[in-house]
């Protein structure tokens, strides 16, 4: 019963997603002259200002989100059955798919530039929000349950709750989630400037599209200024702001839960630990919390005040419940009347003749599937053994993690323009380049999703191993591979979700005047945005549901299944 | 004659800036059919000093020597029992058992053979399928146990064994590791057992060496020399224990 209500509610949101998209695609967009974009230096500021802004537009809105929606996921009563695999349904999808649909929608409400702006902003959102809220709903819910007894027991209620049990509780995963949130952005940021330089009638002024754009005309010298503007922005984010936080959240740890999350601070670690015990730090922390606590605090005191004013008036109280009524009316009013448009823009789609082409799209998704096992397998065959070795040899450690993070750091979108340029020109293989593309959308997932599993193999394990003389190949069929597959797991989803985002900008790169492209499920999705013709928006439709189908089967039937076997089997506790 | 002798033995750790000496000077021998017993207030390096003589570390300064030779690499000749069991989660228990067997070479199915009379020596008959999460405590150091006797060590180590056990457990499990001490078909010559138990000390051990704390060096050495089977009710078991007792707090004061 549970489960298929679970089924139900996910079923539902997908298809009520499926038909507005094709509501929002069968609009028409009106050509417009290409904006001219200057590549001067002088005008790199301009382009990192615009870049960041959208980021950082993009994470207040995931923040506020992710705390709303996680928030009355995880405390109202039966409201995650439902709210839950929306969720899932969400995130399994591979977001950049939705660009096209996003840019149409926005345009069509706001035209021009501002259209494009958001339609960025909320593809970075979509990047960044369901991560940080399933950390927020699942810290909530893992509040030890005499914690959550005692503060009933002392009558802790509503905004003091709020500020004294869930937020705290919520604080450390918020944190190291939003981390990693962030670093997805910029992925994705790059990558819609980079889709937005492909298309005709619009443009996103940004270091992405500075990148490919320099690239296209040749001008090597300033993408490489390009990227390491972009390089120094993360680098100084990370430790300016992220590193500190994380250090702050690591406070509103429960005791007992303590280990997993060891190897946070191991980025430029020397570097950190030292700049940790200066004044500037201290202060920067104390501003940081002043800057988060101040208005928090202003607007829940007034709120509180007012709320014990007006409890007592029988009036306000009655006011207060009417509107709660009546919005939840609304609510299910609207959403009956999007399920309706919904079935009748399906209903339409049934009815019109199938575009010639949607015959590709299985053999298309094979084909992308099939660059997909590739690059993951490469992934698997390098990271596999350096994870172990990483994990095995401190001195390893030490000089290897912080190379591995600050590669990983810089968006794998951002090194596309220069790889396609040189892969292509050298190799000749769109193909290969491709996979390649692909690969660095994949392996980082890979490689610290190991590195955490092998660095948790117990010490003591390791001692018994020794001892034996276990070594070779039975020291990693009884050993290593058993303790590092949960996260081998774990990390093949996250790998498998990042490849099929790479796969949109992987296989349809346009360059100016040329374009690269190979066959295969984005590119079809690609050439449909861009090339438009009448049974574009079908194209569009057909290709996103076929491989969100996909996606969603390969994780409920083949990812779901083994991880939870690996959780049965392989889990490291005894 | 000694089967095992510590000369000295000092071991140092460094600790970002500072040098801290965990075990200080520390001798004392094992001879053959000696049960040994480390007794000593918990971070004394009683654990330290048990990794030494199987080979994991090496000591700072000072020898140890083993049957004539300095321990240069993983001792072969002896066998770890550990505090918190160290099993392997995601093999069975015969598996578990035979896993020693099959470094040292052995073909699979003839360790896996043998492995199945230890496990009957320590009782657990019937659960050689069982998964180690399936156990109770007692029942994993079982395995432990006779993991570490399957691959016939002449020395066997014990690091807190029953530690992580339940009190009753523990008073089942060391008349048990007695027994298997004294079975004839076992050819362990020396058991060298960490423990901060006291009275476990005297109520197992040929010879107890008291330790103190930071550094950790050797107090004194007691010879038990009381009869097995043992009781703790007994007067002389509690003199044993007493003097023990005062000699660790008068260290500390």
């Amino acid at each position: 019963m549970q489960k298929t209500k679970q089924w139900l509610s996910g079923t539902v949101f997908f298809i009520l997603m499926i038909a507005a998209i094709y509501l929002i695609t069968q609009k028409q967009l009106l050509p417009s002259p290409k904006p001219k974009f200057p590549t001067a230096l002088s005008n790199l500021p301009y382009y990192a200002f615009y870049s960041f802004s959208r980021m950082f537009f993009a994470y207040i809105f995931a923040l506020l989100f992710s705390l709303l929606y996680g928030l009355t996921a995880a405390l109202k009563k039966g409201a995650d059955k439902i709210m839950m695999p929306i969720l899932d349904v969400l995130q399994s999808v591979p977001v950049l798919g939705f660009f096209p649909a996003a840019v149409f929608f926005f345009i069509g409400i706001f035209s021009g530039r501002l259209g494009v702006e958001l339609a960025s902003i909320f593809l970075i959102f979509t990047s960044q929000a369901w991560n940080m809220t399933f950390g927020v709903y699942e810290a909530v819910k893992g509040i030890p349950k005499d914690l959550k007894e005692s503060s009933l027991i002392y009558g802790v209620k509503g905004y003091q709750a709020l500020k004294k049990l869930y937020l705290p509780a919520a604080a450390n995963r918020l944190v190291y989630n939003s981390v990693l949130s962030w670093a997805g952005g910029w992925y994705f940021l790059v990558a819609t400037e980079i889709i937005a330089s492909g298309s005709t009638n619009y443009r996103l002024p940004g270091l992405g599209s500075f990148l490919v754009i320099t690239s296209a005309r040749g001008q090597i010298g300033l993408t490489l200024i390009g990227l390491a503007v972009l390089v120094t922005i993360i680098v100084a984010m990370d430790l300016l702001l992220w590193r500190p936080l994380t250090v702050w959240s690591e406070k509103f740890r429960y005791e007992f839960t303590a280990g997993a999350a060891e190897t946070h601070h191991s980025l430029l670690l020397g570097l950190f630990n030292r700049f940790r015990s200066t004044q500037v730090f201290k202060l920067l922390i104390k501003a940081l919390k002043q800057i988060v606590y101040l208005p928090v605090n202003a607007v829940g005191v007034l709120i509180n005040s007012w709320l014990l004013y007006y409890r007592r008036r029988q009036g306000v109280q009655l006011f207060f419940r009417f509107i709660g009524k009546a919005l939840y009316w609304l609510i299910l009013i609207g959403l009956v009347y999007i399920f309706y448009l919904s079935a009748a823009a399906l209903a339409k789609a049934a009815r019109a003749p199938i575009p010639t082409d949607a015959r590709l799209i299985p053999l298309a998704t094979l084909a992308s599937m099939g660059r997909l096992a590739i690059a993951y397998l490469i992934s698997l065959l390098w990271t596999i053994p350096m994870a172990v070795k990483i994990a095995g040899s401190r001195r390893a450690a030490r000089f290897l993690t912080p190379f591995f993070e600050i590669s990983a750091s810089i968006p794998a979108t951002a090194l596309f323009p220069l790889m396609i340029v040189y892969i292509v020109r050298y190799t000749g293989s769109v193909n290969f380049a491709a996979i390649l593309l692909v690969l660095t959308g994949m392996q980082w997932y890979l490689l610290f999703n190991l590195i955490s599993g092998a660095t948790s193999i117990p010490g003591d394990l390791k001692e018994v191993a020794e001892m034996m003389g276990l070594k070779g190949w039975l020291y990693w069929r009884k050993l290593v591979l058993p303790a590092i597959f949960p996260a081998l797991i774990t990390g093949s989803i996250t790998a498998w979700g990042g490849g099929w985002n790479a796969l949109i900008v992987a296989e349809y790169f346009n360059f100016g005047q040329k374009t690269f492209s190979v066959f295969g499920i984005g590119s079809l999705l690609d050439q449909a945005t861009y090339v438009r013709s009448a049974d574009s928006s079908q194209m569009i439709l057909f290709s996103l549901v076929f491989m969100i189908a996909v996606i969603m089967a390969l994780n409920r039937f083949f990812w779901r299944p083994l991880y939870n076997f690996a959780l049965k089997r392989f889990k490291l506790e005894y | 004659m000694s089967l095992l002798a510590l000369e000295k033995v000092t071991k140092s750790f460094q600790f970002e800036e500072t040098q801290v000496t965990v075990v200080k000077e520390v001798s004392f021998n094992v001879k053959p059919g000696e049960f040994v017993c480390l007794v000593g207030p918990s971070g004394c390096g009683k654990s330290t000093i048990l990794k030494m003589i199987s080979g994991l570390i090496f000591p700072t300064s000072g020898r140890i020597i083993y049957d004539n030779n300095e321990i240069a690499g993983v001792n072969q000749r002896a066998a770890m029992v550990f505090q918190s069991f160290a099993l392997f989660p995601w093999l069975t228990v015969r598996e578990n058992v035979a896993l020693g067997l099959e470094a040292k070479g052995m073909m699979r199915a003839a360790a896996l053979d043998k492995a199945n009379q230890y496990i009957d020596k320590v009782g657990l008959d019937g659960h050689e399928e069982a998964y180690p999460r399936e156990l109770s405590g007692g029942m994993k150091q079982r395995v432990g146990l006779a993991r570490a006797i399957t691959v016939e060590p002449e020395v066997l180590l014990m690091d807190e064994p029953f530690s992580a056990l339940d009190a009753l457990t523990v008073l089942n499990l060391r008349e048990e590791v007695i027994d298997l001490w004294q079975d004839k078909e076992i050819p362990l010559k020396a058991v060298l057992m960490v423990t901060h138990s006291i009275e476990e000390a005297v109520f197992m051990a040929d010879k107890i060496v008291v330790m103190s704390t930071r550094p950790g060096e050797i107090i004194s050495e007691i010879n038990v020399g009381l009869v097995r089977p043992r009781n703790m009710k007994e007067e002389r078991f509690q003199n044993i224990t007493d003097i023990i007792y005062s000699l660790i707090v008068q260290k500390r004061d």
